[in-house]
């Protein structure tokens, strides 16, 4: 039972169908997302991508800025249970944990989940550095699990993992938190209300990211016997990128040249590029539908593509609905990087390529252009 | 041989009808019948007539001065009567059973003694000496010092005789005195006036027309003019009073000839349906020195030959607007030799009888047109039929506006009469979305077409066609309407405090009406501009032996070509596959019947269908499936409606409407999901109308709408155990399905109490809806509601108006179903409150104010915060309030001398909360200042220039201050401020229309150019913020944008 209000409501629903599909215009004026102009994360890997209750994984995320502007950053991690709540999680990590420029609490779970994060020191996880090594354990996660029952855990509880990207070294940020628990220990309120602030300070003018990592039993699964390539159901694994071919044909049909990690070029050339997988990167699996019913799947990644000189093609590629993987111009798409004229080229820029599996893979890889000409 | 003479040509304009309120017309009239004529003292004195040297005669002004002669008479509003006697009522009338308005043009000196008497107008029987000889013996005021010369000064007299055996009605005691000044007396007596619905079918026909003498001063200076009159003409087509409006130029003794001739006028009664009814008609008198061709070879009638009236008729024929084919009727034809004329009846018939043999010279001419002569030969024993196409005067014709003004009752509806809107800029030609310009009404974002009522929300307000309502009344983009203006008849708006007979909306309505008149002929209708092409085809339909149409039919069609036309002009470089073009289709039809005994038929059906899509095949996003793919927005409706009317003579009339249709909505939101909803119509609606006394009138009626509805949502790839919150997710196809019927009945009843000679009406209603969807849920909701309307000046030209009213709408069908929604939602509930008042500051400027409050609970709002009655979560509850207030003003320039506009202001604020303990907001489409500024001007050779200018403040928006890089899909995650707590910049834009009309001799060109946004400002309408919110940009409304078209018309 609808009433005509509907179709109204039909009609906003186009209208801003209508609206975004003709703001191309106005939107050639902003910065794409594959033009790194800021420093910026690109992308956090977890390796391993799943794990299981009581199991450990390390991360380690992309930071990619301007030429030269990297240096000077340090990273402080963070993780925080989702408790079934995927989103609810997320803003509050971000809000109520980081308190980067939100205003207000997002809700009532700030409050909750701030008692869970001081009843066991397990539960807030934290650390400093390039790398974060997280591990699924804590009353917070233990008793999240417990709630769960077999089917659903094969899917598994979600861990949300933030890092800031801030303007101090690594080794200054240690010192911080070195000098905060120091004062914990100690009950100084005084110290401990002066460094927080200013690790909020530092948040607030750095750069924040976050990513889920799935803690999962994939052993408790019993799938039907399917034809499939995959014969049980196992942990996500992350991709492996191989490397990245330069092609002289812009389409790609010809057998091209592996860049190495660095290559030497021209201002104002064009560059046809496709990335190269290791072999097994895409995976096929077995998943399990909330109708019971098993079905084989093959991972379809796609790839962001970021430069900080000269622009893309395209911000993203992604895979050919038909042809061999294992084919040079194959189902990996190929992209173009156009670099800048001579008077806009930096003497060092570079090309970021990340490949994300859909299931929470990850892998990156990088080339560092040196202008030929200097 | 050439040679110039004076001719003076009346002509009834098809001006501006309007319905006579009560008091509009002066009065000072006395009525005799024998008794008192009997019973008054009498002494008749020799009339003395009018004598010229009572004038000072001062010789007219030399031709080579245009200043005016400074002795032309002019007429005055007639002082208040001291002492008089009552007119005998002559033997010779008595016997003869003559009664009937004599009307007198009386002289008075400076102590209201009067100098002399000539009698204008009188039925016979001596009734006019005898109104004279008593206005000779009579006394009046002394005339006011300020003025012209006392001698120069002319006042009419209307006196009435009647006999004992027939007391006057209503209509017949009501007269006026004429000259120029429209004083009302505090004698006045109300007209009686017709049903408030009532449309003028029968228009009032000249029967009897007087040449007014043409002004021997202005003859001799070759001054030419037109004197501007009102004339009300009561429900037995005899002249209730002649008011002089305006005078080009004055002071050349136009004004005094044209007003004694007028009265000397004769009409046919208007008639509303069955009933005849008194209407007020604009009236131009042209003075024209026209040069007449006498060709002397013409083989005329011999010396004294004359016409013969009891001859057979041997000339007949018809004038029609050359290219429109539009029938004049009230035009004057003559054969000048013969010193025949006559008069076109509503049809542009006329015929005469026993013209001699021969050749002869036949003239006509009207105001506003080209004069038109012929030469017709009638032959020995044959008649000659003829069609006459006069052309338009470059000059262009004063307005021909035939407009009724309905019933004022409600507090707030504004009714614009379609020939007002359809040359209004911006509009593209379609007077519906003039709406969109009147007070209360929001500007939609890009203009899209939504109905955005005093602050509440596009779902609020109802858009209505005949009363029925419909999904949608403009197409994709809001270019177009869904209706071809050929069949609309007027557009009625009601921004909020209307009555009992409207529901389950606590916003605006929109009703649009659909014609009830057609052109005698087959018309037809093409248009086309850059945007779209229509045709359409009207007519009446006879009966055998019945010169008056016994209906119509309309039938019209409309097709978008922009999908068609721009890619095939756009060059190949550019690329066009994200672009959408909108394309849309609408077919409307209509057969009226009205086979007499007041009662009357109608079948209407429409179709409107539209479409806008793109196929996006190179995502921004790779990952996401909603960003590729095909986006297709389809929406498509039927409705067919047969309405039975009876309007009787007596107490009661009847409209009962039946209607069924159904929608089909489709959307493809890329790849990511499809989803159709489709809706079957049945609604039911009956009104009846009783007179119970002539204070008391009471609208009962009920009002059903039974549906059928059924959607199916389909995510081809969903994250089932997430629902979008992990991208990670695996995805899985999900389809939502659900088919429901549901039936809302519901009564009303409103009373309408007209006190104090209508000076002060009470509205008293209530409404009773109940919403049932069977074994799912129910609810009844109870509406009182109550407006007023005071009328304290005795002049009427101010009134005061209220209302407090309670009103309920269902919540939107999502909302309810049971996958979607929460089946244990009730009503929004809204209390409205206004009061305003009208003051017509004279016949064409008229201001609108009003203030208005309304409170809004129970609002259904996407919240978490609430638990339903199983324990489950509820995405949408009742939790939601918030308030409105604001005033609305519009003032308003009725089209005069080629000029109209109006101003339309609107103040308010709207906010709302979606909890009772949570902060309020302004309301999405809170805007603060609404201002439109609408002028159009009748330019020479045909030309009109229109001019629109908006100024809205802008809607609040949400600022984005951080955003949080969500890795696992390349994303950020918006961390976004207080909600509502910025607002957009301020919109303006000046939109143009320029027309031009080629009339050729059966049909009528009109060439329109149209620019929208003149100044190509540049006007935000939405936030664009890149990848990770550190940049912004607007998303601009239409920038400047020239549509040009044409109107062919025959």
């Amino acid at each position: 039972m609808t009433s005509p209000q509907f179709s109204r409501r039909a009609l906003v629903l186009s209208f801003v169908v209508f609206a975004a599909l003709t703001s191309g215009c106005n939107v050639l004026a902003l910065t794409p997302t594959s033009q790194v102009i800021r420093p910026r994360v690109a992308g956090i890997q977890a390796e391993p991508a799943e794990i299981a209750l009581g199991e450990s994984t390390e991360l380690r995320a992309l930071f990619v800025h301007p030429p030269g502007e990297g240096d000077a950053f340090g990273a402080i991690w963070f993780t925080c249970v989702e408790a079934g709540s995927a989103t609810g999680c997320l803003g509050l990590d971000s809000a109520a944990v980081f308190s980067a420029g939100v205003e207000g609490p997002a809700d009532d779970q700030e409050a909750v989940v701030g008692d869970e994060l001081t009843s066991d020191p397990r539960n807030s996880q934290f650390g400093v550095g390039e790398s974060f090594t997280y591990t699924a354990h804590g009353s917070l996660i233990e008793e999240a699990w417990e709630g769960l029952d077999e089917a659903d855990r094969v899917e598994g509880l979600v861990v949300l993992v933030s890092v800031n990207f801030v303007r101090r070294s690594n080794a200054e940020l240690e010192t911080l938190l070195f000098d905060l628990s120091m004062a914990v220990s100690e009950g100084d309120s005084e110290t401990i209300e002066e460094i927080t602030e200013s690790f909020l300070e530092l948040i607030e003018g750095g750069v924040s990211a976050a990513r889920r990592i799935v803690v999962s039993d994939k052993g408790g699964a019993e799938p039907d016997l399917i034809d499939c390539p995959a014969s049980s159901i196992t942990p996500n694994i992350n991709p492996t990128l191989d490397g990245v071919l330069f092609h002289e044909a812009e389409d790609g049909w010809d057998q091209g040249y592996r860049l190495g990690s660095v290559t030497f070029v021209e201002p104002g050339e064009s560059l046809a590029l496709r990335p190269v997988f290791e072999d097994g990167s895409i995976e096929d699996y077995l998943y399990i539908t909330t109708d019971g019913e098993t079905q084989c799947r093959r991972e379809t990644p796609w790839f962001a593509w970021l430069t900080n000189a000269g622009t893309m093609e395209s911000d993203y590629s992604f895979v050919a609905d038909e042809g061999d993987y294992d084919e040079v111009a194959g189902r990996l798409k190929v992209n173009q990087l156009h670099l800048p004229e001579a008077e806009e080229m930096p003497p060092q820029s570079d090309l970021w390529i990340v490949v994300r599996d859909r299931r929470g893979g990850l892998d990156w890889t990088r080339i560092q252009f040196v202008r030929a000409d200097d | 041989m050439r040679r110039v003479v004076a001719t003076s040509w009346p002509a009834l304009l098809l001006g501006q009808m309007l319905l006579l309120g009560p008091g509009t017309a002066a009065a000072q009239t006395e009525t005799v019948s024998p008794d008192e004529s009997e019973a008054a003292a009498s002494s008749p004195a020799p009339s003395p007539g009018l004598a010229e040297d009572d004038v000072p005669s001062e010789a007219p002004s030399s031709t080579d001065s245009l200043l005016p002669p400074a002795d032309s008479p002019l007429p005055q509003a007639l002082p208040d009567l001291l002492d008089g006697p009552a007119p005998d009522y002559p033997e010779a009338a008595l016997a003869g059973g003559i009664e009937g308005t004599v009307v007198l043009l009386i002289q008075l000196d400076a102590n209201g003694v009067v100098q002399g008497t000539e009698v204008v107008r009188e039925p016979g029987g001596g009734l006019g000496q005898a109104a004279a000889a008593a206005t000779r013996d009579s006394i009046f005021e002394s005339p006011p010092d300020e003025g012209p010369p006392h001698a120069l000064r002319r006042y009419f007299r209307v006196v009435r005789f009647s006999l004992p055996e027939q007391e006057p009605t209503e209509n017949e005691r009501t007269t006026a005195n004429a000259g120029g000044v429209a004083a009302p007396d505090e004698g006045t007596e109300s007209v009686d006036r017709p049903q408030a619905e009532d449309q003028l079918t029968v228009l009032p026909a000249l029967l009897e027309d007087v040449s007014a003498a043409y002004p021997e001063a202005a003859r001799e200076a070759a001054i030419q003019g037109q004197v501007l009159l009102e004339l009300d003409v009561s429900a037995t087509g005899e002249l209730d009073a002649v008011r002089l409006l305006a005078s080009d130029p004055e002071g050349w003794g136009f004004e005094l000839a044209a007003v004694t001739a007028a009265w000397q006028f004769r009409f046919s009664p208007a008639f509303a349906g069955e009933v005849p009814v008194p209407v007020r008609i604009t009236y131009t008198y042209s003075f024209t020195l026209e040069e007449q061709v006498v060709l002397e070879d013409i083989e005329g009638p011999e010396e004294g030959e004359e016409i013969d009236p009891d001859g057979p008729v041997n000339l007949s024929g018809t004038v029609r607007e050359r290219g429109t084919r539009r029938a004049l009727g009230g035009v004057e034809v003559l054969i000048e030799k013969l010193g025949a004329s006559v008069v076109t009846d509503d049809f542009g018939f006329f015929e005469f009888r026993g013209i001699p043999i021969g050749l002869h010279r036949v003239l006509v001419a009207v105001p506003g047109y080209r004069k038109f002569e012929t030469e017709e030969e009638i032959l020995s024993g044959q008649a000659t039929d003829v069609v006459y196409f006069i052309r338009e005067s470059p000059l262009g014709v004063p307005e021909t506006i035939v407009r009724t003004q309905r019933e004022k009752k409600e507090v707030t509806r504004r009714t614009m009469a379609i020939e007002t809107i359809e040359r209004v800029p911006g509009t593209f030609g379609d007077p519906v979305r003039i709406v969109q310009n009147l007070p209360g009404v929001a500007r939609s974002p890009f203009d899209f077409g939504l109905l955005i009522v005093r602050g509440s929300g596009p779902e609020d307000s109802g858009a209505h066609i005949d009363g029925i309502r419909v999904p949608q009344l403009f197409h994709f983009g809001g270019f177009r309407s869904i209706v071809t203006p050929i069949l609309l008849d007027s557009i009625d708006f009601y921004p909020g405090g209307y009555g009992a007979r409207y529901g389950r909306l606590t916003g605006g309505i929109l009703d649009v009406r659909t014609r009830e008149r057609y052109e005698d002929q087959v018309h037809g209708l093409i248009q086309a501009d850059l945007l779209d092409a229509s045709a359409a085809i009207t007519g009446a339909i006879r009966a055998k032996g019945n010169p008056q149409p016994i209906g119509g039919f309309v039938v019209a069609a409309r097709r978008s070509y922009l999908d068609v036309i721009l890619p095939t002009l756009t060059p190949a470089s550019v690329d066009l596959s994200s672009i959408v073009f909108p394309q849309w289709t609408d077919i409307q039809g209509k057969l009226t019947l009205r086979p007499g005994g007041g009662h009357g038929l109608s079948w209407l059906a429409y179709f409107s269908q539209d479409r806008a899509g793109s196929r996006v095949e190179d995502p921004g996003r790779a990952d996401v499936e909603s960003t590729q793919g095909d986006f297709l927005f389809q929406n498509d409706f039927w409705r067919a409606a047969l309405d039975w009317s009876y309007r009787g003579q007596g107490l009661f009339s009847n409209q009962l409407v039946f209607s069924t249709g159904q929608d089909f909505q489709h959307f493809d939101v890329g790849q990511f999901a499809t989803v159709d909803v489709q809706a079957f119509w049945l609604e039911l609606r009956d009104e009846a109308r009783l007179d119970i006394q002539e204070w008391l009138e009471l609208v009962v009626g009920t009002d059903i709408i039974a549906s059928v509805y059924a959607f199916e949502f389909k995510f081809n790839d969903f994250d089932v155990r997430t629902f979008g919150n992990d991208p990670n997710a695996e995805r899985e196809e999900l389809v939502l399905a659900d088919e429901d019927f549901g039936i809302t009945p519901a009564a009303f009843v409103e009373g309408r109490f007209k006190l104090a000679d209508e000076r002060v009406q009470l509205i008293p209603g209530v409404r009773l809806d109940y919403y049932v969807i069977p074994g799912q849920f129910s609810f009844t909701t109870l509406d009182p509601r109550f407006s007023f309307r005071l009328t304290p000046d005795p002049d009427r030209r101010l009134d005061i108006k209220g209302s407090v009213g309670l009103y309920h709408q269902n919540p939107q069908g999502y909302e309810l179903l049971e996958v979607t929604g929460n089946t244990e939602l009730k009503p929004e509930q809204s209390v409205q409150v206004s009061l305003g008042a009208e003051i017509q500051f004279t016949d064409f400027l008229k201001l609108d104010l009003q203030g208005f409050y309304k409170r809004l609970e129970d609002l259904v709002v996407f919240s978490s915060a609430g638990v339903l009655d199983d324990g489950s979560d509820s995405a949408w509850m009742n939790t939601g309030d918030g308030h409105i207030y604001g005033a609305e003003l519009f003032f308003r320039c009725e089209p005069i001398h080629g000029f109209e506009g109006w101003v339309a202001l609107t103040l308010q604020r709207s906010q709302r909360r979606d909890h009772p303990d949570w902060d309020f907001y302004w309301y999405d489409f809170d805007q603060p200042v609404i201002l439109d500024i609408v002028a159009s001007y009748q330019l020479p050779f045909g030309f009109k220039l229109g001019a629109r200018w908006r100024y809205v403040s802008g809607n609040p928006m949400t600022p984005v201050n951080n955003a949080i890089y969500d890795a696992d899909d390349d994303s950020y995650i918006p961390l976004q401020g207080e909600y509502n707590s910025e607002r957009l910049p301020d919109f303006h834009a000046l939109d143009i229309r320029i027309d031009k009309d080629f009339n050729f001799r059966t049909w009528k060109l009109t060439v329109y150019l149209d620019i929208l946004n003149v100044y190509n400002r540049q006007n935000p309408e939405s936030v664009i913020h890149n990848f990770d919110y550190t940049e912004k940009t607007y998303l601009y409304s239409l920038p400047i944008i020239p549509n040009l078209g044409f109107k062919g018309q025959f």
